[in-house]
């Protein structure tokens, strides 16, 4: 995942040291697995733009 | 430190309007404190004496003739420096934009202007606002007003310092992870976090467009209340700004908090915290019991996944908006930033989008199952004694996402669901640091956090104490 991630990095133009690809990786991993067990249960259909109407409504 | 620094903006501005004193003899008063404070805390990054007096003496002349601008008439501020001024550089904290002239003018200041605040400078910050602690590589790291070896909170470092040591009467601050309430807790004043879209962002620098927020930081939740009054509300240059009507807020301050339900969360919120800051925070409960509010226990739901959503999506959105400047200019980031929008780059659209589809969710269960029980939600602010500059000068390196994460974990989910946060200090830990609780409420109920943080206010006094009183 190392190696991906500098490539991906210098795709965007940006130089990723390779002293820190190791911890970049292990904070996307982190994030990753939480994110997927989180989002199992969202419909298929969800969209972003719900919270906001979701926000507004809140306040009643 | 003199009398009049002293006093609350309301005071103040009471003052001024009944003309016992004059904005000039604020404003005077105001720069002499500022630097002889900088000096110290290193808080100020531009102190704009002559154009500040200058414009003191003309408000002085219109209420000689019995003009009042408007509830702020002759309050000296100074702000964040990301709130752009037209044709002035706004250097938020950093190396790139410091030569930069904006190219309008920000509208939560010219909302401030209209109300007749005076702004006589700008104040350290954070580089581009990306990071809790206060530290600025390029401008030299902020101190605390209490004890200059230790840390302000950031990013809005600055605000947070200058008003605890009574050079600044209040500060715009900007609160995407934590930015207004850190540095409340840590420098012992009073912050609003508010919900997303109630302030108008134009003209302040973006962060991460789906979490930024623009928020007053002051001693007093009644200036907090009056200042957001000023600045609140819909914007045709900001799209999400919030049409809900503004209410007035410091009306709101005189109504009873009897009865109100305070939540105190069973989980999360004081997982593995200082036994000090936990008696700290909970015993400002009992407060709030003796003013007749109910307490009660509330559980809450898995918040970590927010936690880690709430951090990919500032991650991704600051990344896409440094893009350029990271190709081209990396060398003019401090390592710390450098290090966090290289994170962000490492986002992939996937999971970026995940996390905002998540967050619909997030809220209705927060409603549903939190809010639907309590009027507001007590908790600390964080749950470790403060640390000192140097034991969180972390860089980029391998620990830095670790101590982030721990200065953040009780802010950031409150800004990935869109919710208003009062920080309101309640203490000394035993270093003689301050700290803070934050009440967390329903979208655009700012009025009732107000309404409590008052109540608990006028019951205490830890927002008066001052640095070296």
């Amino acid at each position: 995942m190392k190696e991906t991630l500098i490539r991906m990095l210098l795709s965007q133009g940006v130089t990723l040291p390779e002293e820190r690809a190791e911890s970049v990786a292990r904070s996307i991993a982190a994030q990753l697995e939480t994110e997927r067990a989180a989002t199992r249960s969202l419909a298929f259909e969800q969209e972003p733009s719900a919270f906001f109407r979701t926000l507004e409504e809140g306040s009643k | 430190m003199s009398a009049l620094t002293e006093l609350s903006v309301v005071e103040l501005a009471r003052r001024i309007r009944a003309r016992k004193v004059s904005a000039t003899e604020a404003m005077t008063e105001a720069i002499a404190a500022a630097r002889r404070t900088h000096e110290r805390l290193n808080c100020f990054i531009r102190i704009d004496e002559d154009t500040a007096l200058a414009a003191a003496r003309t408000l002085d002349a219109e209420i000689a003739q019995g003009r009042v601008r408007g509830p702020l008439a002759g309050v000296p501020m100074a702000h964040k420096d990301m709130y752009y001024r037209e044709g002035v550089a706004s250097s938020c904290g950093s190396q790139i934009t410091r030569e930069r002239p904006a190219p309008s003018t920000a509208t939560a200041l010219k909302r401030l202007d209209t109300a007749g605040a005076l702004q006589f400078g700008v104040l350290n910050m954070t580089e581009f606002a990306y990071g809790p602690t206060g530290h600025n590589y390029h401008f030299g790291h902020c101190r605390n007003a209490w004890h200059p070896d230790y840390i302000t909170g950031g990013s809005s470092s600055g605000a947070g310092t200058s008003v605890a040591a009574r050079a600044n009467f209040a500060a715009l601050g900007s609160d995407t992870g934590g930015s207004i309430r850190l540095p409340a807790h840590f420098c012992g004043i009073t912050g609003i976090k508010t919900t997303y879209g109630r302030v108008s962002r134009a003209g302040a620098m973006p962060l991460s467009f789906s979490m930024d927020t623009v928020g007053p930081l002051a001693r007093t939740v009644e200036d907090c209340a009056l200042i957001l009054g000023v600045i609140a509300g819909s914007d045709a240059a900001d799209p999400t700004a919030s049409r809900q009507p503004v209410p007035d807020y410091l009306a709101a301050l005189g109504r009873p908090v009897r009865g109100l339900r305070i939540g105190v969360p069973k989980g999360y919120f004081y997982d593995g915290a200082d036994p000090a800051i936990e008696q700290l925070v909970r015993s400002s409960l009992e407060v709030f019991r003796s003013l007749g509010c109910q307490v009660v226990e509330v559980g809450v739901p898995a918040i970590e996944p927010w936690n880690q959503a709430g951090t990919a999506i500032i991650a991704a959105e600051a990344a896409a908006l440094h893009a350029n400047w990271l190709r081209e200019r990396p060398q003019d980031y401090s390592e710390q930033v450098r290090a966090r929008l290289e994170l962000g780059a490492a986002v992939a659209a996937t999971q970026y989008i995940n996390a905002l589809r998540l967050r619909d969710q997030a809220l209705k269960i927060w409603l549903a199952e939190v809010m639907s029980e309590v009027d507001a939600v007590h908790a600390p602010c964080v749950t470790f004694a403060t640390p000192t500059i140097a034991e969180t000068d972390v860089g980029g390196g391998q620990k830095m996402s670790q101590v982030l994460a721990q200065v953040t974990r009780l802010m950031r989910p409150v800004n990935y669901l869109g919710l208003p946060s009062l920080a309101v200090p309640c203490g000394f830990q035993p270093h003689g640091l301050p700290c803070a609780f934050q009440l967390i409420g329903r979208p655009f109920d700012e009025a009732l956090l107000f309404r409590l943080g008052h109540a608990y206010q006028r019951a205490t006094d830890w927002h008066l104490r001052a640095p070296g009183s």
